[in-house]
């Protein structure tokens, strides 16, 4: 498959701040990647790279093989990537017809005509191409930012938070919806986001970032079980990390009882264990118990926070009809598929 | 576009009924004195448009048949070239200091607003004198293009460029705050989609700040329209220097109400463009917080064309002027510059008061309007800010009428009752000179105490009323805090404008009371430049004042 973004150590600093430490990652063409991370972690500004809107202090950036950055810095006009923006930055003072043809300059008027009358139909917006963009509703606006990205057929579409103004519920079904307009035309797309759902949703390629840095580039799955780093683990998900030691015979023991992980171990070395609330089974025949000490209710289950008698906490769902109250002990059972390690830095 | 008007007049006419049907008449003491103010501030304009009623025949005849054609050819010249140049001065330092990075910038930025500070009339002069007959400029032509002879800048292209010198910064102003706001995301959009950084400002941030500047422009129309100063000391005959030589020249109180109907007819449609303009602006808003601009780093030829550029107009719209008036001034210091001191003094006094009163006035409508939302109140504050928009020749006309009337009532009734006959009490009075200024500014002092207003929320007000505070605590300790500075500005601004202005002073003051305005025309239609500069020095130094508020604010 054809690789459309390769990006390779990039480094970027503001002034003193090193904002985005040594990224590297690659697109292939239709897939969809998203970046997902905490707010000011250096995602946005990586997307700007790519988008030629920022300078890159070190690295490089290619686009069909193409060196776009380093030694021949090429504008962006001239990259031939569309975006969608976080607060969609439609042209007040043009329809939403107007806006989509804006990238258009180049076409015929016949075929800025079918573009047009093609995009809206896909973003549903048939009706609306003699409307400003304040007559939209928000989620409505996105779509026109959408098809305005598109409109020019871009190599790369980036999307920089495009969901993050609109309500949860709009944000999901959107996310859907994007997926799989930019799936019918095979288009590859980079996105930018804080919300896991979202990221899920959208991509088939996730790359978790804090601290400027890549902490895994793998799919969903993979980053939601096989965790790369403790700090993937904690962002992604929900879920805490438990001590545990492990013995000579490979298996580690920790407050949950002895754990039989899945790869090899050095003897006697310290370990965080991932325990996710999936894994927690409560039952009133399991075989370990636990204090309750918090709980969410969340409608259709509830999420308790189990205090183990080491002191650690845990997390467990649990159907919200059967209730249980805050000091109950109350019995469970692991159920964990695989073991998801972290070694301790100091063996003490 | 027509679409959204008719969505944005439905609504507007909707709410026109609603408002009438659940208007709760808050504070009525203060709604009462609202009313009383805008039918007071509405009344000139009443009084001169009633005049088209009652036509006086012989007069119009005169009118059309002499001046009318010339004076409505000079007006329109003017403003076909003031506007345009005013257009190209300020949208183009508005883009540069706004959205590129090149030497100077910071400097520029407040620098290109200094004019604001030099009122029309002072350019005209300093301009006049520069290029006299015995000035610097004529004397190097005459030495070195001997062919070329005297340059006459008496003339439509010489008006023209002293009106855009001080009216540029409204323009300036309005498009840059227009480019700021509009935030990074539409440029770079537009460079997403194709565009370099130059079609993105033709295609993008100059459309989207179109509102503004219209705006903009049709407040340099206005000022245009209204400018006495600058075209009387260039013998350069508009509406306005009719009105006046029909009032003092002919004594003819009724040929100059005709021509201040005309006048006004001229800027009532300005007002509403501007008005519509206004309203524009909202839907070409940002919607979310912007992100500010990353500037445009301009370099090599690009960096020094617009340093050099923004230089000369600052060179020639500030620095030029300004040195010329003080090395004027500094020769004649020695004389007797304890001459303006009356007048100085009389300026201050007449600014104070008027800002005193002006301030309370605007304090009553902004009030009344904020504690009873709806468009009654709205419109009511309209209304009584109308006067911006006179001409001040225009208005003197409009309130010496029913003064005059007033008088002669109160004449007649007090004869009835005594006998005996008294002076006019309102005729050439300081309270008529002062209502005159309160209507000409109260839409200066407004602005500023109804945006201060405008932070004052229902919920900050309805949190302290739930803590106890009501009445006048509510008044000390949450508006007048919350408000103090909105106050302080307005006051300046318009104790400034009082200081500056010129024609409703030379047609109302009381006998012997000149101003600095008033000794400069005296002054310069003598041809006496260099006498008229300390006084012209003091104004500007003065103006500076709000010019600083308003360059604080342009930074924000």
């Amino acid at each position: 498959m054809a690789e459309i973004l390769k990006v390779n150590q990039l480094h970027k600093y503001f002034d003193e701040q090193h904002v985005v430490r040594g990224i590297s990652f690659s697109l292939n063409k239709g897939e969809i990647g998203c970046l997902l991370g905490p707010s000011g972690c250096g995602k946005t500004t990586l997307l700007r790279c790519i988008a030629g809107l920022e300078l890159l202090s070190s690295g490089s950036i290619s686009i069909n093989g193409l060196e776009v950055n380093r030694h021949s810095y090429v504008a962006p006009e001239k990259r031939r990537i569309g975006m969608v923006f976080q607060d969609n930055a439609l042209f007040p003072h043009l329809t939403v017809e107007g806006n989509i043809k804006f990238g258009l300059e180049h076409q015929s008027y016949e075929n800025k005509k079918n573009i047009v009358k093609n995009l809206l139909k896909t973003v549903g917006l048939t009706e609306n191409a003699g409307k400003y963009p304040h007559e939209l509703s928000g989620g409505q606006q996105q779509r026109v930012a959408l098809a305005r990205a598109l409109a020019p057929e871009p190599r790369l579409l980036l999307l920089d938070e495009p969901f993050s103004n609109l309500d949860v519920d709009l944000r999901e079904s959107l996310s859907t919806e994007v997926r799989s307009i930019l799936k019918r035309f095979s288009i590859t797309a980079l996105m930018v986001t804080h919300n896991q759902i979202e990221a899920f949703a959208m991509a088939d390629q996730v790359g978790i970032i804090s601290n400027g840095q890549m902490e895994q580039w793998d799919s969903s799955y993979e980053v939601y079980h096989r965790p790369a780093t403790a700090a993937v683990a904690k962002f992604v998900g929900e879920g805490v990390l438990i001590q545990g030691k492990a013995s000579s015979n490979g298996s580690i023991d920790c407050a949950l009882g002895s754990l039989k992980p899945s790869t090899e171990v050095p003897p006697d070395s310290y370990q965080n264990i991932l325990v996710r609330p999936e894994d927690i089974a409560i039952e009133e025949s399991g075989p370990l118990k636990a204090m309750v000490a918090e709980r969410h209710f969340r409608g259709a289950n509830i999420l308790y926070t189990l205090s183990l008698d080491s002191g650690e906490k845990i997390l467990a769902l649990a159907e919200s009809h059967k209730a249980h109250t805050l000091g109950e002990r109350i019995a469970f059972r692991l159920v964990m598929n695989h073991v998801v390690l972290f070694p301790m830095s100091n063996d003490v | 576009m027509s679409a959204t008007n008719e969505v944005g007049e439905f609504r507007e006419q909707n709410s026109i009924f609603r408002s009438f049907r659940t208007f709760r008449w808050n504070a009525p003491g203060w709604i009462v004195i609202s009313f009383l103010l805008a039918l007071i501030a509405t009344t000139p304009v009443l009084v001169i448009l009633s005049s088209y009623f009652f036509p006086e025949e012989d007069i119009w005849q005169h009118l059309v048949e002499n001046v009318l054609q010339g004076l409505a050819l000079n007006t329109l010249k003017l403003l076909a070239c003031v506007i345009p140049l005013t257009a190209l001065l300020g949208i183009s330092m508005g883009w540069l200091t706004s959205a590129c990075e090149y030497p100077g910038r910071r400097f520029f930025s407040w620098a290109l607003v200094l004019p604001f500070a030099v009122p029309p009339y002072v350019y005209a002069f300093v301009y006049l004198g520069i290029f006299d007959f015995s000035g610097p400029v004529q004397g190097l032509i005459r030495e070195s293009f001997p062919s070329v002879g005297f340059i006459d800048i008496r003339n439509t292209a010489g008006v023209s460029i002293i009106l855009s010198l001080a009216f540029y910064p409204y323009v300036y102003l309005m498009s840059r705050s227009a480019f700021l706001t509009q935030g990074r995301s539409s440029m770079e959009a537009a460079r997403m989609l194709g565009q370099t950084p130059i079609g993105a400002f033709f295609r993008v941030a100059l459309p989207m700040a179109r509102p503004w500047i219209a705006a903009g422009l049709l407040l340099v129309a206005m000022e245009t329209l209204a400018d006495f100063g600058a075209v009387a000391i260039f013998n350069y005959d508009t509406f306005t220097t009719a009105i006046y030589k029909a009032w003092f020249g002919m004594f003819s109180l009724n040929a100059a109400l005709q021509l201040s109907s005309i006048l006004v007819v001229f800027v009532l449609i300005i007002l509403v463009l501007e008005q519509h303009f206004r309203f524009r602006m909202r839907f070409n808003e940002t919607y979310t917080a912007a992100v500010p601009h990353q500037r445009l780093h301009l370099n090599g030829l690009k960096k020094w064309l617009a340093f050099i550029t923004s230089l000369m107009i600052f060179f020639f719209a500030f620095a030029l002027p300004f040195s010329q008036l003080i090395i004027w001034s500094w020769s004649n210091l020695n004389s007797d510059a304890l001459q303006y001191l009356e007048q100085a003094l009389n300026t201050f006094v007449l600014g104070a008061v008027t800002a005193a009163v002006t301030t309370l006035c605007a304090i009553i409508i902004a009030y009344s309007k904020q504690s009873n939302p709806g468009l009654t109140m709205k419109w009511n504050a309209r209304l009584a800010t109308l006067g911006y928009a006179l001409p001040g020749t225009v208005l003197a006309v409009g309130i010496y009428i029913p003064a005059a009337w007033l008088d002669n009532q109160l004449l007649n009734i007090f004869t009835g009752i005594t006998g005996s006959r008294i002076n006019p009490l309102l005729q050439g009075s300081l309270i008529i000179l002062i209502v005159a200024y309160a209507i000409r500014f109260l839409a200066a002092g407004f602005g500023s105490i109804d945006s201060s207003m405008n932070r004052i929320t229902p919920s900050i007000v309805e949190a302290a009323r739930t803590m106890g505070t009501t009445g006048t605590a509510l008044l000390k300790r949450i508006y007048l805090p919350m408000t103090k500075t909105g106050l302080l500005t307005a006051s300046i601004f318009v104790l400034v404008d009082v200081m500056k202005e010129m024609p409703i002073t030379l047609m109302m003051r009381p006998f012997n009371w000149d101003t600095l305005a008033v000794k400069i025309f005296e002054y310069t239609s003598e041809g006496e430049w260099e006498l008229a500069a300390l006084p012209a020095v003091g104004l500007i130094l003065t103006g500076l004042l709000p010019v600083l508020f308003l360059t604080k604010k342009t930074e924000e």
